[in-house]
């Protein structure tokens, strides 16, 4: 067996639980920390961010961490990456680590892409000959070949990131931290990243990753570690995480606490997801109409207002609903108000996380007086067999295809014609047998 | 467990080694949890160091070089030429140059803060990453004001060539008076761009601030004008004794300072220095700590 390559022991990073203070004690002690009087440190009631992770990365490794978002993916490529300094805990590094967590780290401003990147090899403890040779194989690799020479402020997030990950891979660093930057903002380009993989991992380099596209997950790696509030809750085969992480259930937003947004004029005091009785859903199978109930308390009555509900699929929004566009507004509202929107019939693909949005404005359409925020999200139920598609390999997920089931056929010399049409929707009696999901 | 870079299959000494222990207790809180471990070879360090003395001096020369005439060069000889202008009997009594090497001291303090610690907050964006070490960032950026302050002095000089300036006084005390503002105006960058760190804003105050460190610095005035305070004053602000040390650089018409007044100012910019290392190392080895 290799030799671990990254070892992390009970690493814990904790966050001050209390809104940053204002007034003049609060900057009194931020000053004191700033100056080094105050260790600055963050008690242990602390909320956790990292609850005592362990994990270990041999050579030659690579792991995939999932998990939903603001569940700790990131926190811990950061300490990882030596970025940010875990509250307690030991992460050991054999060979040196690089990182790909923020396309803008790591690059001085003012130099050219071809200095940053000799610079970087420099760093890495490459001789400059070195560093200039692997400097064009990167600028190749990240197809910038033209614009290696002009400063790295002209680049586009895209741009770097693109650099970023050929640095990453191509200099000396033995243990690659990589969160899901390319996936974010370059979709296509992370293709040609993901073939590079294997070849990297022959170089006996390791690699500890984020992603949410649980389609390739199992393509890119064998290992997975589910991430969920701060903790390790699963670490093995990337198809058993996958299906453990993607198993139906339904999860709503905390309400806010009073005065957090619009300075205090709304508050989401309740949030449920409905299912086709009008009681709280546990899942939802493709087809399923999804309601939205949502509970404000408004401290000040406000005219005709804007509603929004959008279900959002990993790689943005997929439906909405608007009152900017239907025009279909309440008079006004007031102190606790109730509203719930349905969508009728949405075929949401099976196995796959969505997350519903809410936002609310004032009359004219422009003040905001509840801001876009993700209020609760799902996991779909079913599975692809279940839904008509009959060929091997969709068998038992359709993941990292696109998370709306549209009908569609083809035409060929064959006289085949229609080849998915959603009358393949199991019926309910099958889905109630199907078993249902959790709610948390 | 091993440290050490792959560099050493190019037969070569690793220099910035990116490995590194972050050492804490499992049940409290530690106050130095992380620690980064740069192991380095002179000469790629050397290297390491041209590039990136090479982008802070094409961010606050290059990229606007007029700006930079403008800032460094037109701006403090019109302000020494309009003083001197204002005071009739300046020209005969040779005071312009006096005015112009104690402003040449202030600039360099004012440009130490600017252009050395303060990158440290410019460049943010390169700290956030574990490769790059403050350090020779900061060492970088303290060669751009060290730089300007000598093609200031050259200028002074050149201006003295063609004066009737009775010159004087001892080189050496221009290089001390130097170090003081240079070593005292980097501690107090690193302090601000540690503040910046933390209140943005204070990126945009900063030129305020130095704007009063010129009215607190004896450069329109003379150290004896304060009369009372003069001593007080001396010791508390050693720029007013860099100053003064830099008149008596190029002149024989040099004000006594209090006793020990060179050494304490030594000390205070130097322990200003120190203080600013220190802040950057305890609660955050890079910039990254406060956006997590």
């Amino acid at each position: 067996m290799s030799e671990p390559a990254l070892i992390l022991t009970g690493i814990t990073k904790r966050l001050p639980n209390e809104p940053e203070r204002r007034g003049l004690s609060a900057t009194l002690t931020q000053l004191a920390r700033v100056a080094g009087l105050s260790p600055g440190g963050v008690p242990n009631n602390g909320r956790a961010v990292i609850e005592r992770v362990d994990l270990t990365l041999r050579s030659g490794e690579i792991a995939l961490l999932v998990g939903e978002p603001g569940c700790g993916k990131t926190s811990l490529l950061k300490i990882a990456a030596g970025l940010i300094r875990p509250t307690a805990g030991v992460v050991r590094v054999e060979g040196g680590s690089d990182s790909l967590i923020d396309a803008k780290s790591g690059w001085h401003t003012a130099l050219t892409g071809r200095d940053n990147l000799v610079l970087r090899g420099l760093a890495a403890g490459l001789s400059v000959a070195e560093s200039r040779l692997r400097c064009e194989r990167i600028a190749s690799f990240a197809e910038i070949d033209g614009s290696l020479d002009r400063p790295i402020q002209e680049y586009s997030d895209v741009i770097l990131a693109r650099l970023a990950f050929g640095a990453m891979a191509f200099l000396e660093a033995r243990v690659l931290v990589c969160d899901d930057v390319l996936e974010r903002c370059d979709p296509l380009f992370r293709q040609k990243c993901l073939a590079l993989i294997p070849t990297l991992l022959g170089e006996g380099k390791s690699i500890l990753m984020a992603t949410h596209d649980m389609g390739k997950a199992e393509e890119i790696s064998p290992r997975a570690i589910w991430i969920d509030n701060g903790r390790v809750r699963i670490d093995g085969d990337t198809h058993d995480v996958i299906d453990r992480y993607l198993e139906p259930r339904v999860t709503v937003a905390p309400t806010d606490p009073p005065g957090v947004f619009a300075g205090g004029v709304s508050r989401l005091a309740g949030v449920s997801l409905l299912d086709k009785q009008g009681e709280s859903a546990t899942c939802y199978f493709p087809g399923d109409p999804i309601t939205v109930a949502i509970e404000l308390e408004l401290t000040r009555r406000v005219e005709l207002p804007y509603f929004l509900v959008s279900i959002a699929g990993a790689f943005g929004p997929i439906a909405a609903a608007s009152m900017f566009h239907d025009g279909c507004r309440p008079p006004f509202i007031d102190g606790r108000y109730r509203i719930e929107c349905t969508f009728e019939k949405l075929i949401l693909a099976p196995k796959q996380r969505f997350t519903v949005r809410f936002a609310l404005y004032a009359a004219d359409g422009t003040t905001i007086l509840y801001p876009k925020q993700v209020i609760a999200s799902f996991v779909t139920g079913g599975s692809a067999a279940g839904c008509g598609f009959f060929h091997d390999r969709a068998e038992g997920r359709i993941l990292g295809g696109p998370p709306v089931l549209a009908d569609y056929s083809w035409r060929m010399p064959g006289g085949i014609e229609k080849a998915w049409a959603s009358e393949a929707l199991p019926s309910e009696h099958t889905r109630q047998t199907a078993g249902g999901g959790t709610r948390t | 467990m091993s440290l050490l870079t792959g560099a050493e299959q190019f037969g070569e000494k690793p220099i910035l080694s990116s490995a590194f222990e972050n050492q804490g207790a499992t049940n409290r809180c530690p106050r130095r949890g992380h620690r980064m471990t740069y192991v380095t070879s002179p000469r790629a360090t050397l290297l390491a160091l041209g590039l990136l003395i090479k982008g802070c001096f094409a961010r606050n020369i290059l990229r606007a070089p007029i700006r930079a005439f403008w800032n460094q060069i037109l701006l403090p000889t019109a302000g020494v030429w309009f003083v001197s202008f204002l005071d009739t009997g300046a020209p005969a009594q040779g005071r312009w140059p006096m005015l112009a090497v104690a402003g040449a001291v202030w600039l360099l303090f004012a440009n130490s803060v600017n252009y050395g610690g303060m990158m440290l907050w410019h460049e943010r964006w390169l700290l956030r990453h574990a490769g790059i070490p403050a350090g020779l960032l900061l060492a970088a950026a303290a060669l751009v004001p060290i730089g300007l302050f000598g093609v200031h002095l050259s200028l002074i000089h050149l201006g003295l060539l063609a004066s009737s300036f009775p010159r004087g006084g001892t080189p050496v005390a221009i290089v001390v008076a130097g170090g003081i503002a240079a070593t005292a105006g980097l501690g107090a960058g690193i302090f601000a761009a540690r503040l910046s760190g933390f209140w943005p804003n204070f990126a945009f105050v900063l030129p305020k601030l130095l704007l009063a460190s010129l009215l607190l610095t004896p450069v329109f005035y003379r150290l004896s004008a304060l009369d009372g305070l003069k001593e007080a004053w001396a010791l508390a602000n050693p720029l007013s004794v860099a100053t003064e040390l830099a008149r008596g650089g190029i002149s024989f018409q040099t004000e006594a300072l209090p006793r020990y007044a060179i050494s304490i100012a030594c000390a205070w910019s130097v322990a200003i220095l120190c203080w600013g290392l220190f802040t950057l190392r305890v609660p955050s080895t890079s910039f990254a700590e406060e956006h997590v």
